[in-house]
């Protein structure tokens, strides 16, 4: 059914009976066409868009900084100096099973693992779904450990990236909720978050990018 | 799960879209320092949900549907029990924002009939005619069926037609 100018200016002006406007909404549904014709012949549109537009003043704008999320990294300072303990940063270490050997070595080495990731949830107290850090994408874990921090039990899990570099991920008891947030701590890429129980940080000399892609996808292993 | 964004990124896409964000919340809210509220939780709000964000609509319509139910279930409330009224807006902080003759001699007008018109209608107004949604768009975000925005707009335009007409007579003046 096609309609005239005239008789879409009536519909838009309440003039038609309601039979005729039901029966336009009607095809309006169906057929963006109409809906963008009937739109363009809008006789108030343009003189409300024009003036509202005027608004708001970009000042006010400006002026609403949008409340920082509590930043993490505040609070990850000395955190994050543990966190990269004992980890080699910059002068990795083949491990003890060597380069990727994909045998029953390395099957060991991950259920090693696997069994330090364990005893570091618990010492931290965090359920968390352990057998997932197996299988993020673009990382392999290789070893776990309780160290301390402020009197508390800090735990350090960490992996190799695909170039052999390490890839530390950190977590504390903390009743925080923070979503995931990226930024740079001792000159190297990390991601934060708090969540189920943790804070949790990731750290590593890799690129901010390489670090963003790791944040989500630890986020996703350990939080589902 | 959705494509990720790096939150930089998508925090400089929201900033573009802030003005519109803020003249819905105005639009809903009919307080000038609500919108500014409305605009800083929409911002705080997306950010925290960016991996929910399913890049098959427009990021704005998004933005307006996280707007509107911050408003709804957050703000709308407080408001109501503060001032006591909704739809009587806030005659100072209003004036204060009113768009000057120096812009164009009717922006004042058009700003206070359509500040004066009722939620359901004013945020109608402000997605259809001045962000420009699809009626369907416009209906997604408000929740509502279609017929119930051409209504709401029918009315509106019957409350703003005397505008129409005092703005074809400065037209024809002119020309």
């Amino acid at each position: 059914m096609s309609y005239s100018d005239e008789t879409l200016r009536r519909y838009l002006d309440g003039a038609l009976p309601e039979a005729e406007a039901k029966a336009i909404e009607a095809d309006m549904l169906a057929d963006r066409a109409l809906e963008r014709r009937i739109m363009a012949l809008d006789p108030m549109a343009e003189a409300v868009r024009e003036t509202m537009q005027m608004l708001p003043d970009p000042a006010r704008l400006a002026a609403l900084e949008p409340a920082e999320p509590a930043r993490p990294f505040g609070r990850w300072a000395g955190i994050a100096a543990a966190c990269i303990l004992g980890v080699g940063i910059g002068a990795f270490g083949m491990g003890l099973f060597g380069a990727q050997a994909n045998d029953w070595r390395m099957e060991v080495a991950h259920y090693q693992a696997l069994d330090q990731v364990r005893a570091v949830m618990a010492a931290v107290g965090v359920d968390a779904p352990v057998e997932k850090l197996l299988e993020v994408e673009g990382l392999t874990l290789r070893r776990a450990q309780i160290l301390g921090h402020e009197g508390a039990p800090l735990g350090q899990i960490v992996f190799a990236d695909a170039k052999g570099q390490p890839v530390a991920l950190c977590l504390v008891a903390s009743k925080s909720e923070e979503a995931l947030a990226f930024g740079e701590r001792l000159g190297l890429a990390s991601a934060a978050w708090s969540g189920q129980g943790a804070g949790w940080l990731v750290i590593g000399p890799v690129p901010e990018a390489e670090m963003q892609g790791h944040g989500y996808r630890l986020q996703a292993a350990l939080h589902g | 799960m959705g494509a990720f964004f790096s939150d930089r990124g998508l925090k400089r896409e929201i900033a573009g879209h802030l003005p519109a964000i803020w003249r819905f919340g105005l639009s809903l809210s009919g307080s000038p320092d609500a919108a500014d509220d409305l605009a800083q939780a929409t911002m705080l709000r997306a950010l925290e949900k960016s991996g929910q964000y399913r890049e098959d609509g427009r990021l704005v319509g998004w933005l307006m549907t996280i707007c509107r139910s911050i408003w709804l279930n957050e703000l709308r409330a407080a408001r109501i029990r503060k001032t006591g009224a909704l739809d009587g807006a806030e005659v100072e902080a209003l004036a204060d924002i009113r768009p000057g003759p120096e812009a164009n001699i009717f922006a004042a007008e058009v700003f206070e009939k359509v500040m004066a018109l009722p939620e359901a209608q004013r945020s109608a107004v402000e997605l259809v005619f001045v962000e420009q949604f699809t009626y369907s768009e416009a209906a997604q975000i408000l929740d509502v069926p279609i017929g119930t925005i051409m209504s709401r707009l029918h009315a509106a335009r019957r409350t703003l037609a005397p505008l129409n007409e005092a703005g074809a007579g400065l037209k024809e003046a002119r020309e």
